[in-house]
């Protein structure tokens, strides 16, 4: 492979707190763009989406806490549950549009391991049907390429099982 | 027009592996995008993307470099 940068992938800051999610016991899967772009997808976003099981916020405010991300709950000034902090990419999804529920769709990932770290990830066939379903601009204007991914995707598969 | 004449105008020698490689990718997308609405270039990234590791994905994936 032509290129001569160390890879980076996720920051030390997202390690730390994804690893401290996973010793806090908190369930959450990656989706979205960064989940597709595990998957091949030549797509780019300005975060790794995580979404959670329900009622996980104090384990997530935990995590933050003992990896030194600022996690600012729902609900302080009418938003959003809120990562911030240097070297910090991360956002909380509520709902993916379209499916079903986290339980339901654990089936639907696999697991990737991202510098050292297991990570769940949501399959881009159910990506597709989120940004199917959500069907905003940005939706749409990324469905092209998801789709293309997943004829690679899959052919890649056919080849493996061959 | 500019762009034929261009890859008229190329000498050919012998490709390398790395480029049969690619080259080999390429023609793949290309098959697997006849008579479907998805671009060849789009599937051809992502089968180069899938021979990544996945903290190079997430490299090339994010607008952001976030490297603190």
């Amino acid at each position: 492979m032509a290129g001569s940068s160390e890879p980076v992938g996720l920051s030390p800051t997202e390690r730390a707190f994804l690893r401290a999610l996973q010793s806090q016991g908190v369930p959450f899967m990656v989706v979205g763009i960064a989940a597709a772009r595990l998957q091949g997808a030549p797509v780019v976003t300005e975060d790794l989406d995580l979404w959670f099981a329900e009622g996980q916020q104090a384990g997530i405010a935990a995590a933050a806490k003992e990896a030194g991300v600022v996690y600012v709950p729902a609900g302080v000034a009418m938003n959003p549950p809120t990562f911030g902090g240097r070297g910090v990419r991360l956002d909380q999804v509520l709902s993916m549009s379209g499916l079903a529920s986290f339980d339901e769709e654990l089936v639907n990932t696999t697991v990737r391991e991202v510098n050292g770290i297991p990570l769940r990830v949501l399959g881009l066939e159910r990506i597709i049907e989120s940004k199917r379903a959500a069907n905003r601009d940005k939706d749409r204007a990324v469905l092209p390429a998801l789709e293309a991914a997943l004829v690679a995707l899959r052919s890649r598969e056919r080849t493996r099982q061959k | 027009m500019g762009y034929n004449r261009c890859m008229q105008s190329v000498r050919q020698s012998p490709l390398n592996a790395e480029q049969k490689h690619y080259l080999s990718l390429w023609q793949e997308a290309v098959r697997l995008a006849e008579g479907t609405k998805h671009d060849p270039s789009d599937i051809y990234h992502a089968l180069c993307n899938l021979e990544l590791t996945p903290e190079e994905q997430l490299d090339g994936g994010f607008i952001r470099a976030g490297r603190a």
